[in-house]
């Protein structure tokens, strides 16, 4: 039984995408025969070390650190390898000490940002882990120690700039802006409006510039509402802000009343609707703070619903419960209720019901305003979803980019700040896993719509690896205003370019084109499913890929391999076969046939 | 469609009579059967209808609303689809539409008014006009009806009470009266005897049946024993039951007197790699053991090996009680209810299916049938599955782990005879443990859903090891709450026989009609014949039987190897090297040699026989065996196509089996889905090409090998796929009964003997894509294909599309239609193959 295969959940995707455009230079180190190092990344330190892996028990091995990952590869038969991005390294702590007792007590525990723990054993004798330690420290948490993140490093090339993928002037053409009721304004251009919006806004064609500042000085962070997406038929839109500056004394301001006036104008919707992410007690609490929400009296012509979703830090606590019960044991008997009792998919049961309720108001011609504190993680995640439902462009490859470029990157999620790239605090208050919900909320829907995402699970998984590896800027930074002062586009690569130059990797081979339809999943517990592929990949017991995924691919190796036999045999012994081919005739068409290529090529 | 109808359409005031109610009477014309549109079967009586109905689709028929006619016949609910083809009068008649259920199903009727939701009974009178109408069904369906404002509201209210006083209740003596209803007029019983078993599927009914399982599974050393030809050894054992050739019927008579209700061990299955799997009842205790029996109850327990494992599954497993009462929650928390107002609140969802333990008794059944599935592959072990009945846990862990170990289990044909061999024939109680006539609430058990969902928790961890599909699964978890089946009215092959007998006797036809409740001794003669569950032509449409096998399975895998010798090539080192009469006992997963274990051997008072090679079981052997479950435990076992399918257990992976549980309509409600997610095309499209290219390989391998005989076998993946077969391709093999493997679809490239199997033709059928290749003929000249058994209803159709008319092949037939409703545009393009691959033989 004992096979040098090494073990699936070592595979992580990182690996399929370590690129084949790495440019021989880099293949200097030899002991790492097996893995590529890319452009831009340099060894640092090798040693060896013990790897306690959970499944396997204690492995002795060599580890690499680059300036960019953490390579284990395990001696004997058995191989088991790790490779891991630093960036997804949230913690590194020193476990035992010198006079420990026991085997393996001495040595270092790393806790990861996705999903799992490792931990290393070292030699007790002469401060054998002091200089891994430090090494380890200081190239996980570049920001904490004034060195530059991977992604400036990186020299990687690839066949497309991921940065063109969203160009905010062709995506608000897309959508039919301007139109007479809506204008693109640059208002913004230097960031002086508000500093973590984008430079192009879309506002109500009646509001001018200056009852813009003015509106921005009743709004949280200065986060206007704007539009995000309009209705192609009824002009209905979704409109994305801040809450309003309330305050314990209520205050009222005229301008944001008449700004939400025009938005509700536009298309004549009766009564604009406001969802507010938050729950009533939040949005109430948030007035001790200056915030709030807009009460009845002062914007007559627009009904407030609250949706409950919870804050950061109840997702930060709730991943963290969902943590301790996949990694490294999953629970048997009482799996369910443990589940049940992180409360995640209740969590991701909330935000996909907002956005349901947000996508079926527009759908049928009500314009909507979103927002919750800040406007940039709960009020992202519900454009977002709604938009996704809503339009089928954003549920392509290219234009999910899109989605995620507009609504998160551009508008400011504070991707910096939640993920922590780089930066050492583990225990900052300000990390929550928003995204990774927002992610696992599209997943959801490709599990209920299993035809109507151009893109797959793979995506999905490589998305949210980035998301911490650093390799690309993509999700450095957490606004635009930071991007441009740091050169983002000229300095580092995104993560577009790699997913576009090998777009066949997350290509969905069950999309079917579908435009019109509007997607309701259905946000009930009972259909909602733990993503296991993700959240317990690394567990070697769990199945890494969906059943009828493998099997599709188990299919069209068989047929790549029938057709080349079939070739084979025509040019073998064509003369007996001359029977066979007057039965048949097979176009000698290429077995490399393109994945999403379903017809056979007879 | 409805202007046709002649009857003059009236409601009535119900009435006790029947046929004073009826509607129509679909009467004694064999051939006349269209009522309003409705295909009604002969003697079926139209008892309501309304028009303008619109029926609720569940998320997997695509969601969204069907527009149509509602009926109520004597027999079933049915609803006919505004533009569906008018029926043909000469095509066999089916029991059930697809969008229809049958009246025994049912359970509740509510009908939902403007404001307020209500039960309907056979007593309650409605107060308003129903806007829609629910139906709870007891295979956990919940099928919903919408009336249209145009729907006249006296046939709202009529139906509706229509459907309320004619359902069916599980009570003593419905039973019968619905068996008439459905199969009770003449030309129904004549259809009926007509009818031809399945021929491609293994009964176990005769001796030479269990032979041919002997031969297939390659097990030597064993016999089949007719002493119980006449039940008299043991009521509820089946006539043949498969011993040890050493053992004489004289022998073996004394053997049954020891064991709880004269279940003895009897052979079950043989591992390829030589194990035999058997089962037995709990050891009669307080029984003298004489010297000779002593030596032929070793014999019977050992069969061909030297030692034994008793795997106990009496305690840790569940009881047929607890399955009852899992089975009682996890219908109350999926159907959920609008007429009850508590529900389960969502956030709850999760702990409450933990609480019913459903999932639990899931996960245990499997894990036993994998711990077995590694012992067997140890290889030189005899496996006894001892259970105190030996009729519940013993049916599901057996068949479990041939399911696992198995590829022929995995295929339609190969499963059903699954079925019939460990559950049917071997006694599973299926008349209490269904409890159709609700006279044995207390034996209520459904222990063979248990073992559906089991199977499917299989089919979903390893969808291409299957030639058989989940709609196959939900098909037969559904027609098991029809009681209209042979298979499932007796608790054992002799009470089946009886019923037979008493039929052969005295046949008198009686109009069902006159039927009504009467007492349901299982022994009157007026019993309509009741065909076996495996006539799936009678009970539903081709359409979907087309959908209950996948067309290529186990796409890398080499033939089942079924021979028993692959073990010594296989296992250098062989794990288990016992002393000679050594026997283990196997409970709550680790392994004992208790002193007590057998009898014979324990007991002072009998213990006269002691040979002296019979020493106590040395301790040594048990980590052996431990090394084998381990193998289980830490998944060691590779994906290899002779290695039992090993089920992950962990929690997220015992899933709820959505499509069965949670397909009401009412759950996925809320809004319409564009897509459903059972329209997996593109995996089928795929498979069917790859089918395709494997029949032609075959052709191709088979012509060109009578020239060149090497040069298919030669070939880089067909020497990996079949070099164990080719090396050593047995006599026997080419013996007619052995072509049951090729079922399987597993000869990739045969030599140019076994070419001639054909694979494909059986499950040729399958696709919707099937029509096209109706129009073409088998190239016959090219492909001669000498069956050595009349191959059914499939076999003669070759469905080569290659070459013949490559044009005729719209390539669009992938994607479906955009805004086209999935199931309509599927309907309508099975239409044309539904005549053509979906008659039975006649």
């Amino acid at each position: 039984m004992a096979s040098a295969s090494i073990p699936a959940y070592n595979s992580s995707p990182l690996e399929n995408s370590s690129s084949q455009n790495a440019s021989s230079e880099s293949l200097k180190m030899e002991p790492l025969g097996d893995v590529t190092l890319l452009p831009g990344e340099e060894r640092v330190i090798d040693k060896d070390i013990i790897y306690i892996c959970p499944f396997n028990g204690a492995l002795k091995g060599k580890v690499f650190i680059t300036n960019f990952r953490l390579y284990f590869k395990s001696d004997g038969d058995h191989v088991v390898v790790l490779d891991i991005p630093l960036g997804a390294i949230g913690r590194v702590e020193k476990m035992g000490g010198a006079s420990s007792r026991g085997e393996n007590s001495y040595g270092l525990e790393i806790t990861c940002k996705d999903m799992r723990n490792l931990r290393f054993a070292l030699k007790q004798e002469g401060h054998s882990r002091r200089d891994i330690f430090e090494i380890l420290f200081r190239y996980a948490f570049p920001l904490s120690h004034g060195l530059p993140m991977f992604a400036f490093l990186s020299q990687e090339k690839f066949d497309e700039n991921g940065w063109h993928v969203y160009k905010p002037m062709e995506e608000y053409r897309r959508q039919g802006l301007p139109t007479d009721k809506w204008r693109i304004s640059f208002v913004n251009e230097d960031y002086k409006l508000c500093d973590t919006y984008p430079t192009i806004l879309v506002v109500p064609y009646k509001a001018t510039d200056d009852d813009l500042q003015k509106v921005a000085t009743f709004r949280s962070r200065c986060r206007i509402p704007v539009l995000s997406w309009i209705h192609k038929e009824n002009q209905a839109v979704i409109v994305r802000c801040s809450q309003p500056l309330v305050g314990m004394s209520g205050k009222r301001n005229k301008d944001d009343e008449r700004y939400l006036e025009m938005i509700r104008e536009a298309n004549a919707t009766t009564k604009l609707t406001i969802y507010d992410a938050r729950p009533n007690v939040n949005a109430v609490a948030n007035k001790a703070t200056g915030g709030g929400y807009e009460g009845d009296d002062a914007y007559q012509n627009a009904e407030l619903v609250f949706l409950d979703i919870h804050n950061i830090h109840v997702m930060r606590e709730s991943l963290k419960k969902l943590k301790d019960i996949v990694y490294p044991n999953v629970e048997e008997a009482h799996w369910l209720s443990s589940l049940e009792s992180t409360h995640w998919l209740e969590h991701i049961k909330l935000v996909l019901s907002g956005a349901i309720q947000v996508a079926d108001k527009v759908s049928s011609g009500n314009s909507v305003v979103v927002h919750c504190s800040d406007g940039w993680d709960r009020t992202a995640q519900l454009t977002s979803l709604a938009m996704l439902m809503l339009d089928s462009h954003y549920r392509t490859l290219r234009g999910f980019q899109v989605l995620l470029e507009k609504e998160w990157i551009s508008f400011g999620h504070k991707f910096a700040s939640r993920i922590g790239h780089g930066d050492k605090n583990h225990a900052d208050q300000d990390r929550s896993p928003i995204f990774l919900q927002l992610i696992d909320c599209v997943w959801q829907m490709t599990k209920q719509f299993p035809t109507a995402f151009e893109f797959n699970e793979r995506l999905l998984m490589v998305i949210l690896d980035h998301l911490y590896s650093c390799r690309f800027g993509t999700f450095l930074y957490n606004c635009e205003n930071a991007r441009d002062i740091n050169h983002m586009r000229i300095k580092t690569v995104s993560l577009w370019s790699l997913v576009n130059s090998d777009t066949a990797t997350y290509i969905n081979p069950f999309y079917t084109e579908e435009s019109s339809r509007v997607l309701y999943p259905v946000a009930s517990m009972r259909h909602l499913e733990l993503w296991v592929t993700y959240y317990i990949r690394w567990n070697p017991r769990i199945q890494q890929q969906s059943p009828v995924e493998q099997r599709f691919r188990e299919l069209l190796a068989l047929r790549d391999q029938y057709l080349k036999k079939l070739q084979e045999l025509q040019l073998s012994d064509s003369s007996p076969s001359a029977h066979l081919s007057n039965s048949s005739t097979p176009s000698a068409a290429s077995p490399t046939q393109h994945i999403t290529h379903l017809h056979t090529p007879f | 469609m409805l202007t046709g109808s002649k009857t003059t359409f009236k409601v009535r005031q119900m009435v006790p009579d029947v046929k004073d109610r009826m509607l129509s009477h679909s009467g004694h014309h064999t051939r006349g059967r269209d009522m309003f549109g409705l295909c009604c079967l002969p003697g079926e009586c139209v008892l309501q209808r309304a028009v303008l109905v619109r029926k609720k689709l569940s998320a997997k028929e695509g969601g969204g609303w069907l527009a149509g006619t509602l009926f109520c016949t004597h027999f079933r609910v049915a609803f006919v689809p505004q533009d569906s083809p008018k029926p043909d009068d000469n095509a066999d008649p089916v029991l059930l539409g697809d969008h229809d259920v049958s009246l025994s199903s049912i359970e509740k009727v509510v009908a939902v008014g403007p404001s307020r939701t209500k039960l309907v009974t056979p007593n309650s009178s409605l107060k308003f006009t129903p806007e829609e109408l629910v139906l709870y069904c007891r295979d956990l369906r919940v099928i919903c009806f919408l009336f249209d404002r145009l729907t006249p509201e006296t046939q709202a209210v009529e139906i509706t009470y229509t459907i309320a006083k004619t359902y069916q209740p599980l009570k003593p003596g419905t039973v019968l009266s619905f068996q008439n209803a459905a199969l009770g007029s003449i030309e129904m019983k004549q259809f009926l005897s007509n009818r031809r078993r399945d021929p491609n599927m293994n009964w176990f009914e005769s001796s030479i049946d269990w032979e041919q399982e002997l031969e297939r599974a390659g097990a030597t050393g064993w016999r089949v024993s007719s002493v119980n030809d006449r039940f008299e050894m043991s009521t509820s054992l089946s006539r043949f039951n498969v011993v040890p050739q050493k053992v004489l019927d004289t022998e073996l008579k004394k053997t049954f007197a020891h064991f709880n209700e004269g279940r003895i061990p009897r052979w079950c299955w043989r591992h390829p790699r030589g194990s035999d799997l058997l089962r037995m009842a709990s050891f009669q205790n307080n029984i003298y053991h004489e010297k000779d029996d002593i030596r032929n109850l070793e014999l019977v327990l050992f069969g061909v090996q030297q030692v034994c494992v008793v795997v106990d599954l009496g305690e840790e497993m569940p009881s047929p009680g607890d399955i009852q009462l899992a089975h009682t929650r996890l219908r109350a928390l999926c159907l959920g209810d609008i007429s009850a107002s508590v529900s389960v609140p969502d956030d709850k969802w999760l702990s409450t299916l933990e609480g019913t333990h459903w999932l639990d008794y899931i996960r245990s059944c499997l894990r036993k049938a994998a711990e077995v599935a590694c012992l067997l592959r140890g290889g030189h072990l005899t496996v006894v599955l001892q259970e105190p009945e030996d009729r519940d846990m013993n049916c599901v862990v057996s068949s479990l782990v041939q399911v696992m170990c198995d590829p022929h289990c995995r295929t339609v044909a190969g499963f059903q005879g699954l079925v019939q061999k460990e559950w049917i024939m071997a006694g599973h109680r299926f008349l209490s443990r269904i409890n159709y006539h609700r006279d044995s609430d207390k034996e209520e058990a459904p222990v063979f859903l248990l073992f559906l969902d089991c199977v499917w928790q299989l089919w979903t961890q390893f969808p291409s090891r299957f030639q058989l599909s989940g709609d196959y699964l939900l098909a037969l978890h559904d027609s098991l709450h029809m009681p209209l089946f042979s298979s499932f009215l007796a608790n054992c092959q002799r009470e089946r026989s009886r019923r037979s007998q008493h039929l052969s006797q005295s046949y008198t036809p009686v109009n069902g009609l006159r039927e009504l409740p009467r007492g349901s001794s299982p022994q009157d003669p007026c019993d309509p014949p009741l065909p076996p569950v495996w006539d799936w032509a009678l009970q539903y449409s081709s359409q979907r039987r087309a959908r209950f096998t996948q067309p290529v399975t186990q796409p890398s895998c080499p033939p089942p190897l079924l021979n028993g010798n692959l073990n010594t090539n296989l296992d250098p080192h062989r794990h288990v090297d016992g002393m000679a009469g050594s026997v283990f006992f196997l409970s709550r997963g680790s392994f004992s040699s208790p002193s007590n274990l057998l009898p014979w051997r324990s007991g002072a008072g009998s213990g006269s026989y002691r040979k002296s090679h019979r020493r106590a079981p040395s301790a040594e052997m048990l980590p052996g065996l431990e090394r084998l479950l381990r193998a289980c435990s830490l998944s060691e076992v590779r994906p290899e196509p002779h290695e039992p399918l090993l089920p992950l257990l962990l929690g997220p992976c015992v899933k709820v089996w959505r499509d069965c549980y949670l397909r009401g309509a009412l759950h996925a409600q809320a809004f319409t889905h564009p897509m459903p997610s059972s329209m997996l095309h593109p995996v089928e499209q795929l498979a069917w090409e790859v089918q395709q290219m494997r029949d032609k390989l075959a052709q191709a391998s088979s012509t060109s090998s009578s020239s060149s005989c090497s040069s298919s076998s030669s070939s880089p993946s067909s020497s990996r796929t079949s070099s164990a077969p080719h090396g050593k391709q047995e006599p026997r093999r080419s013996d007619s009964n052995l072509n049951q493997n090729a079922n399987n679809g597993t000869f990739l490239f045969p030599s140019s003997r076994s070419a001639c199997y054909q694979p494909a033709a059986p499950r040729s059928n399958a696709h919707p894509a099937a029509p096209l290749k109706a129009t073409s003929r088998p190239p016959a000249a090219s492909f001669t294909c000498p069956q050595p058994r009349p191959a059914g209803r499939d076999g003669s159709k070759h469905t080569f599309l290659f070459g013949h008319q490559p044009d005729n092949r719209p390539a669009q037939r992938y994607i479906p239609p955009p805004h086209a409703k999935p199931p309509r545009s599927r309907s309508g393009s099975n239409g044309g193959s539904s005549g053509i691959h979906g008659n039975p033989p006649q």
